[in-house]
């Protein structure tokens, strides 16, 4: 890199502002350009020494709104830093800004969001995915070298898809969540996003640190070494399953891009069969059951006192005030999902709806289990289809969950995943899903870093791009 | 997929469960939430068909119980924990009457 930090973040902020992706919610500014100035000066060295780095805005940045795509927290200002953010800052990174999201990352097209749609760089008529659509843009278009986004049941690997980008959806238990507002807590992980799997590689090398604050965090698993694992494109030995009921119902593109991609890694050497997900169709229902019943617990710290929409409560009484404040911060979206999970989790449908859904969690993460003993990885298309236009599911709530069909098993299991570039249809990028082992990032990292550097699909970039700089792995 | 079960919201479990949520509804929002719940608890039911002999999994990772030593530590000054809200005295934060 030539140029320095103040210069490239001018760049891009320069570029953001006059961007029409509204792939930002609140860029950095003078806080962005005062911490390049210091990585100039070499005041913060580190592996991400003056590297730009955006983040999704439900991460808790110190002195930098963060809304979680909500009015609900319009102008809340966190008085701390999420453990990713603090590593971010130790690695000498700077924070650009915060991205655009579905509101508490409830949805798969950044659509919710009260701050107005993300638009996809490679149509703007279409959705960049979501919910981290912000994030997904922002890479996709050169806004950003690297980003990170946030994965409840496919929120970073859905945008990842949609935008032609690399993303990844770590194991449960291996980043930390402290200072990631929380949605379903059970189910969501921060993960890295940027153009090649050696980009999300690095970042993950930052992020991906023992936070003592997070008690579900796991502590005697390997962290670290990432990139470095990064070598070689021979695939011998590599065994390959391919569940057929996640190309069932996909676009006819989707299912060639996919075997396209396994004739590739076959040629370096890997061996694929096709395998069964006994209860695949009912990942999709209890993955919904189970993530608005705690949505719907969650969600209800927000009351508009210690932070974020205020109204004067005048003669009202505490519930009454609080559902005012409630009713006028969260949109349909978020208020459809407390609904349902208080529904769900009520008496006389607890057992229906919320238990049953905790068993057919278990019944699929034994089916992944057994999956995985006997193949190092399993491949699907990351979405059943390539993004779609503005406005066309966000009025029917149902086929908006359906897009998701592919994405929410891997949350349900806790396994990782990742979702790279696999080719193109009518001019939009398709995602190739690489499902793992808990705790087996690097091998899905070494075999997507294999597949890129045999194909060229993730160096692909949409009209009008900007020059992000960063690296090019 | 299990039989098909016409299933419908009564207005009056729909009050009920906003009032549970400490959601304040527009008229429009209760129609409109009316026709989406039934949809999609439709969509739900088919988890009746799964025959389930399995324990519960709150979580994937299986841990049960995590504990730290008991030991102070740097905490949030008040001034900091306080800056986001809108009504304050003396270090509380203000809110409407409860009875």
């Amino acid at each position: 890199m030539s140029d320095t930090a103040v210069e490239r973040v001018s760049r891009l902020l320069e570029h953001i502002a006059k961007s029409g992706l509204n792939a930002y919610v609140t860029p950095g500014g003078e806080a962005a350009l005062s911490q390049a100035r210091e990585a100039d000066r070499g005041k913060r060295p580190g592996p991400l020494s003056g590297v730009p780095v955006a983040v999704k805005d439900n991460i808790s940045t110190r002195g930098m709104a963060t809304t979680c795509g909500s009015r609900i927290l319009e102008g809340y200002i966190p008085p701390y830093d999420a453990h990713v953010v603090q590593e971010l800052h130790r690695a000498g990174a700077v924070i650009l800004g915060k991205t655009n999201m579905d509101e508490f990352a409830m949805g798969s097209s950044t659509e919710s969001s009260a701050w107005g749609p993300t638009r996809n760089p490679w149509d703007h008529n279409r959705v960049p995915g979501g919910s981290s659509g912000g994030s997904g843009a922002a890479v996709a278009a050169g806004e950003a070298p690297l980003a990170l986004g946030s994965d409840t049941g496919g929120s970073v690997r859905c945008p990842a898809s949609f935008c032609g980008i690399s993303g990844l959806k770590p194991t449960y238990g291996l980043v930390s969540r402290y200072g990631l507002i929380a949605y379903a807590n059970s189910l969501e992980q921060i993960g890295p996003m940027g153009r090649s799997v050696g980009d999300v590689a690095r970042l993950l090398d930052v992020i991906a640190t023992l936070d003592p604050r997070d008690s579900t965090q796991v502590r005697d698993t390997p962290r670290g070494g990432y990139l470095a694992s990064l070598d070689g494109t021979d695939l011998r030995g590599l065994r390959i399953g391919l569940p057929r009921e996640f190309l069932e119902g996909a676009d006819p593109d989707v299912v060639r891009a996919t075997h396209d991609s396994l004739d590739t890694l076959q040629q370096m050497g890997a061996t694929w069969e096709e395998v069964t997900v006994a209860h695949a169709q009912y990942a999709l229902p209890a993955y919904y059951v189970i993530a608005m019943s705690e949505a719907s617990s969650n969600l209800s710290r927000f009351d508009g006192l210690r932070y974020g929409l205020h109204l004067p409560p005048g003669a009202k009484d505490w519930s009454t005030h609080f559902s005012d404040v409630r009713g006028q911060g969260f949109g349909p979206e978020v208020k459809r999902r407390i609904l349902l999970g208080t529904y769900a989790l009520s008496a006389g449908y607890y057992g229906k709806y919320y238990l049953k859904a905790l068993q057919v969690r278990h019944l699929i993460q034994m089916e992944f289990t057994r999956l995985l003993r006997d193949h190092d990885l399993l491949i699907t298309p990351t979405m059943p289809f390539p993004a779609f236009k503005l406005g066309e599911r966000i009025q029917d709530p149902l086929s908006l969950y359906l897009a998701d069909v592919d994405t929410v098993a891997v949350n349900l299991a806790g396994v990782p995943a990742l979702s790279i570039p696999c080719g193109f249809s009518r001019g939009l990028p398709l995602g190739l899903q690489l499902i793992g082992r808990p705790f087996d990032e690097r091998r899905l990292l070494q075999v997507g870093h294999a597949y890129q550097q045999a194909t060229k699909h993730h160096l692909a970039r949409p009209p009008g791009s900007a020059e992000a700089g960063g690296f090019s792995t | 997929m299990g039989v098909p079960t016409k299933r419908t919201i009564a207005p009056g479990e729909l009050a009920s469960l906003a009032r549970l949520a400490r959601l304040a509804l527009a008229d429009a929002e209760v129609e409109r939430f009316q026709r989406d719940l039934a949809s999609i608890l439709e969509y739900f039911d088919q988890l009746d068909d799964v025959q389930t002999d399995v324990k519960p999994l709150h979580h994937a990772s299986g841990l049960v119980n995590v504990f730290r030593e008991d030991t102070r530590g740097d905490s949030l000054p008040p001034e900091d924990a306080l800056g986001n809200a809108a009504e304050k005295e003396e270090g509380y934060v203000r809110a409407p009457r409860i009875l």
